[in-house]
């Protein structure tokens, strides 16, 4: 291949502008249209349901992008309301959640406050009044009357009576009496019997009746007692009404208030106690009493409390929230608690808001893996979107693990759009397992991290540094810079025709070219800096890719790369390590021995080798035996191992490798050492691309320059990979001198012509292939094991034809 | 030159029985004695009717509120007094113990009325809380507190239920105006306010005049306001509006004839000191 085919380069003169500080940035990212009428369109729909997937890889921007559109449309949309909770005066555990106009909370919460000091102001002073001690004194005085007048004519007719009303500790005794003195028993005994019988009549009669008016006193202490609630009543209605209504008269726009301060005015009404609390309690234990016998919302001022939960004031639009910790408190609000006097209490006040009550109107953005691997936040926001409510729960009550009585704030109405951001897994793993996940999350917003490379998209790629650098607060490039972060990109991609826009490693190299260019002390950030910034990432993972190059230079790994050998030949492998990839190169050796058709994969028989490696190896069985056996059984027994590979190894990408080793082994035809393949092949022989086939180039290039470039080493790769290739500088270099070469094939014979140096041969018109070549003697080498076989009478080893398999056809269960 | 006049009192008397009315009494006394370096002799005494009553095995008992009717035994009548004796003895002790002024508890039996003014003769001013056991919520003067105040030898001091000393002195500067000042310029470290009443708004504004200079002669330091009104309803609707921790009143004000005493206390809703000049303690 010629070195233009190694690395397409993008030319500096063909960008026409002096540094991307003058270009204009790209809000909407790169190649991303589709994505970006996705999310457009979730946008648009406000329809149950069509909340929004962005999926990508991470890093991609997608969080940045969904946000500043999030923020463009917000912007243009009303502020949402406020949200409070107070005291719900009829069920103390169920605050009511009000709702007010954008940014007043704050307002009302300062209005109730003032309004509730104004009434402990104005209440005491209403019972101080002279109007309400004269109202009081009269039905006092009226009680009195009716109460007492029975039991001072009772007295006066007692003591008319001869009786004496002596008061007891817990009541009225009576007694005969001289001289305004209890008589003594003997005294009286010796009055005369009528006398005494007459005495105790009369003390018998007036015990009756004060029996009566104690009755009476009862009944006329509850009316006085409803009488002077009455009055209470009216009194602090006086106090209240005309506050209230001042209060009210602010806030008719406002349903919510109004109706909260109606209740508030009725529980004062009720509550009147409370505000003279101060006027009739002394202090000291009285005060402590009030303390231990005070519920947290009830018996103090603390019920008329406005807990502002969601405070717009400060926003212009919808609100956008973006959730880094989406726990299920932190989704739906908790409710906290205080210790006081030992024991946890709580109260409408010490309810916190959710990012549900804070998104509430607008947008709300959660990372999808946070969300779906915190405790019940997944069902927990699911269920708030089915609902479309916030119900403030703990987890515990979620679950059903506590009964313990605690608040059970009223749910507020949700209206808001969720964007999730993540990988396109989660994506398909909760369409696959969760029925409702599709339901609630309908607009998926695709994010692609690969767009075509032409001329347009490589200006634009430029748009695209240019507005991370500003983002960044980084160094502008030039067009050098810009070019060889163009073909950074590509070799991101891993494909010469198409750039990578994973914005996170573009802005990693722009980040690390700025501390280059700060250091050397240039304004803009050339090819030279972008270059070194590369080159240092391949050094700081480099270490494992050396140690591997010394160990087969040292010889503890063998891999040859002169002279030629039959039935083995260089593989190229990729290890793929978090971030890094490197190219490994592999010796590939094969064996072959009379038998029954059977080639084994050692990996595979050790289970060190994937499905994918194992479907490689059957397949090339199955070349074996269509091209050269058709009409014969195949004879063979051979294995295929990838020598000193002590891990698994997987993917079909050494399967043309195999298949050269394999096919060495039979013709007896040594490979060039000095080579390395890589390619998958199909049953017809054709070569198919393969993956990595960037590192796997230079892995080999690696360890033949730390060996000593001969001129005489190479890689053969798919030619359908050749447009994947985005080489080091130094391999093109090598290559630009002829000490190294790379070579795209598309047939097996390709690589064995390459690889043997001896022509691989087709078949003439009577079938048979030229003598000499490679193909002959394989198609040789195996009429002679069939003959052999026949002459064992078919009971070589492993003639056991497989369940169902045909007999001489290749034993596939491997 | 004018000369301030010692204490009013050495020796203090409270009349005891227990009931949150006569404790109310008992710390108001304590108060008064410390601030003049004087004594407390606590008064408990046990009624003899009710001793009777409880002899009297066929003498009828109603309770109250309820109204229930019983019986009651020596026995238990017996009981009820010492259990009452004993919280006022406890009472007295305590309070004495926390003040470290000096007193003593003593225990009579007869009639209440006799036994509290005959002890009253024993010291300088007589302590007395008012509405002890009310047969209903109205505040209510006993019998024994009405006798002394109106039969005390020497100046009584009432308290209803729930008052306390402390504050502003308003003395009432009538025509028994002389005693009320004269006791008043004794109580210590007071804030006096002398109301010089009359029905006659001239007369007023001369017996402020007198009441300035009295209060000049007894070297007291306190503000002095004519009040005119039309009656004593109308001035102890005025004294409703002052202020005030303590009453002063002289034995021969208007506003103690008839029902006044009642209506002052209920009205004031404060102690109030009925002056009267003294004899010596026996």
């Amino acid at each position: 291949l010629t070195t233009e085919a190694l690395r397409r380069r993008c030319d500096p003169a063909r960008l026409h502008f002096e540094t991307t500080a003058g270009l204009e940035d790209l809000p909407e990212g790169l190649g991303q249209k589709r994505a970006v009428d996705a999310v457009r369109f979730g946008i648009g729909i406000r329809r149950y349901g069509y909340n929004i997937y962005a999926m990508g890889p991470s890093g991609m921007g997608k969080h940045g992008l969904v946000r500043r559109f999030l923020e463009k449309q917000a912007a243009s949309e009303p502020v949402p309301s406020d949200w409070c909770y107070v005291a719900s005066f009829a069920e103390t555990h169920k605050p009511r959640a009000l709702r007010l106009p954008p940014g007043r909370a704050v307002a009302f919460r300062r209005d109730v406050d003032q309004l509730v000091g104004e009434l402990k102001a104005s209440i005491p002073t209403a019972f101080e009044s002279e109007d309400y001690r004269t109202r009081k004194k009269l039905l006092e005085s009226q009680f009195a009357e009716k109460s007492e007048r029975p039991f001072v004519e009772i007295e006066r007719e007692a003591q008319e009576r001869g009786i004496l009303v002596v008061r007891t500790p817990v009541g009225v005794a009576l007694a005969p009496a001289r001289a305004g003195e209890a008589m003594d028993p003997e005294e009286f005994l010796r009055l005369p019997a009528e006398e005494q019988e007459r005495s105790r009549e009369e003390m018998k009669r007036l015990q009756e009746r004060f029996q009566d008016a104690a009755a009476t006193l009862s009944r006329e202490a509850r009316r006085h007692r409803e009488a002077v609630r009455g009055l209470d009543r009216d009194v602090t209605a006086f106090a209240v009404g005309h506050l209230v209504d001042d209060v009210k008269a602010r806030w008719g726009d406002a349903p919510d208030a109004v109706r909260h301060l109606d209740a508030l005015r009725e529980d004062v009404l009720e509550h009147a106690d409370d505000f003279l609390e101060g006027v009739r309690a002394g202090g000291g234990a009285d005060a402590l009493a009030a303390l231990l016998s005070r519920r947290p919302d009830s018996g103090s001022f603390r019920r008329y409390a406005v807990n502002v939960l969601v405070d717009n004031s400060a926003c212009s639009g919808a609100p956008v929230v973006y959730d880094d910790h989406p726990s299920h408190a932190n989704l739906v609000g908790r409710v906290e608690h205080l210790a006081e006097l030992g024991s946890l209490v709580t109260d409408f006040r010490l309810i916190r808001a959710g990012d549900l009550h804070r998104a509430n109107g607008g947008y709300l953005i959660i990372d999808a893996r946070k969300v779906i691997t915190q405790p019940l936040a997944w069902d927990e926001l699911k269920r708030a979107l089915r609902s479309r409510q916030i119900r403030i729960e703990s987890m515990a009550q979620t679950m059903g693990l506590t009964t313990t009585a605690s608040l059970d704030p009223e749910p507020i109405p949700l209206d808001l759009k969720v964007v999730l951001v993540g990988e396109r897994l989660i994506y398909y793993l909760l369409a696959e397992h969760d029925p409702e996940f599709l339901e609630l999350f309908k607009v998926a917003a695709d994010f692609d991290e690969i767009v075509p490379r032409d001329a347009d998209t490589e200006l634009l790629f430029a748009r695209l540094l240019g507005t991370l650098a500003r983002r960044e607060g980084l160094r502008p490039l030039d067009p050098g810079g810009v070019a060889r972060a163009i073909e950074h990109g590509a070799r991101l991609a891993a494909d010469a025709e198409r750039l990578s826009v994973h914005s996170e490693s573009l802005a990693d190299v722009l980040r690390e070219a700025d501390h280059v260019a700060a250091a050397a002390g240039r304004p803009v950030l050339t090819g030279q800096d972008v270059r070194a910034a590369i080159d240092a990432q391949r050094g700081r993972a480099g270490r494992l890719h050396e140690r591997i190059v010394d160990e087969i230079r040292r010889g503890t790994i063998l891999i040859d790369t002169s002279g030629a050998r039959v039935g083995q030949v260089n593989g190229l492998s990729v290890l793929q390590l978090g971030p890094v990839a490197l190219g490994r190169p592999s010796r590939i050796t094969a064996s072959v021995r009379l038998g029954s058709g059977r080639v084994v994969d050692i990996e595979r028989e050790v289970e060190l080798g994937g499905p994918i490696h194992s479907k490689g190896v059957m397949i090339l069985a199955g070349f074996v035996g269509a091209r050269y056996t058709a009409d014969r059984p195949l004879s063979l027994h051979a294995s295929l191992v990838f020598e000193q590979s002590y891990s698994g190894v997987e993917g079909d990408s050494a399967s043309c490798a195999e298949l050269c080793a394999l096919l060495s082994a039979l013709a007896e035809v040594p490979i060039r050492q000095s080579l390395a393949v890589t390619g998958s092949v199909n049953q017809h022989g054709e070569v198919q691309a393969v993956g990595g086939v960037n590192e796997k180039i230079e892995g080999f290039y690696d360890l033949c320059a730390a060996r000593g470039l001969s001129g005489d080493q190479g890689v053969i790769i798919p030619a359908s990979n050749v447009k994947h290739l985005m080489l080091r500088d130094d391999v093109v270099e090598a290559v630009e001198v002829g000490r190294f070469r790379v070579w795209g094939i598309e047939t097996v014979d390709q690589a064995l012509e390459l690889l043997t140096g001896t022509s691989a041969g087709a078949r003439d018109d009577a079938g048979r292939f030229p003598d000499g070549s490679v193909n002959q003697r394989v198609e040789s080498r195996l009429e002679a094991l069939a003959e052999k076989a026949r002459s064992f009478g078919g009971r070589a080893e492993g003639a056991a034809a497989p369940p169902g398999g045909a007999e001489g056809a290749p034993d596939l269960r491997r | 030159m004018s000369s301030r006049p010692g204490p009013i009192v050495h020796r203090i008397v409270v009349a005891l029985d227990a009931s949150p009315a006569s404790l109310s009494a008992l710390d108001a006394a304590v108060d008064l004695a410390e601030r003049t370096q004087g004594e407390v002799l606590g008064v408990f005494v046990e009624d003899v009717n009710l001793v009777r009553v409880g002899r009297l095995a066929f003498a009828p008992h109603v309770s109250l509120p309820s109204g229930e009717r019983d019986e009651l035994d020596e026995a238990w009548v017996e009981a009820q007094l010492r259990s009452l004796e004993a919280r006022a003895g406890r009472a007295l002790r305590a309070a004495l113990e926390r003040t470290r002024v000096p007193g003593a508890f003593r225990v009579v039996r007869g009639s209440v009325t006799r036994e509290v003014l005959a002890a009253a003769g024993s010291g300088e001013l007589l302590i007395l809380g008012c509405a002890s056991r009310p047969l209903t919520s109205r505040p209510r003067i006993g019998r024994t507190a009405r006798a002394a105040a109106e039969e005390a030898v020497g100046p009584v001091l009432l308290l209803p239920e729930g008052a306390r000393l402390g504050g502003p002195v308003v003395v009432i500067y009538d025509i028994a105006g002389e005693d009320a000042l004269g006791a008043s310029a004794r109580l210590p470290d007071a804030d006096l306010l002398v109301l010089a009443a009359s029905t006659a708004p001239g007369e007023a504004a001369e017996r402020a005049r007198r009441a300035s200079r009295a209060l000049e002669i007894l070297g007291v330091e306190g503000r002095v306001r004519p009040v005119w009104h039309d009656d004593a309803v109308r001035l102890r609707r005025i004294l409703c509006s002052e202020p005030k921790g303590l009453l002063v009143v002289g034995a021969g004000s208007p506003l103690l004839t008839g029902a006044g005493l009642v209506s002052l206390l209920e009205d004031a809703a404060s102690a109030v000191l009925i002056a009267r000049r003294g004899k010596a303690p026996d």
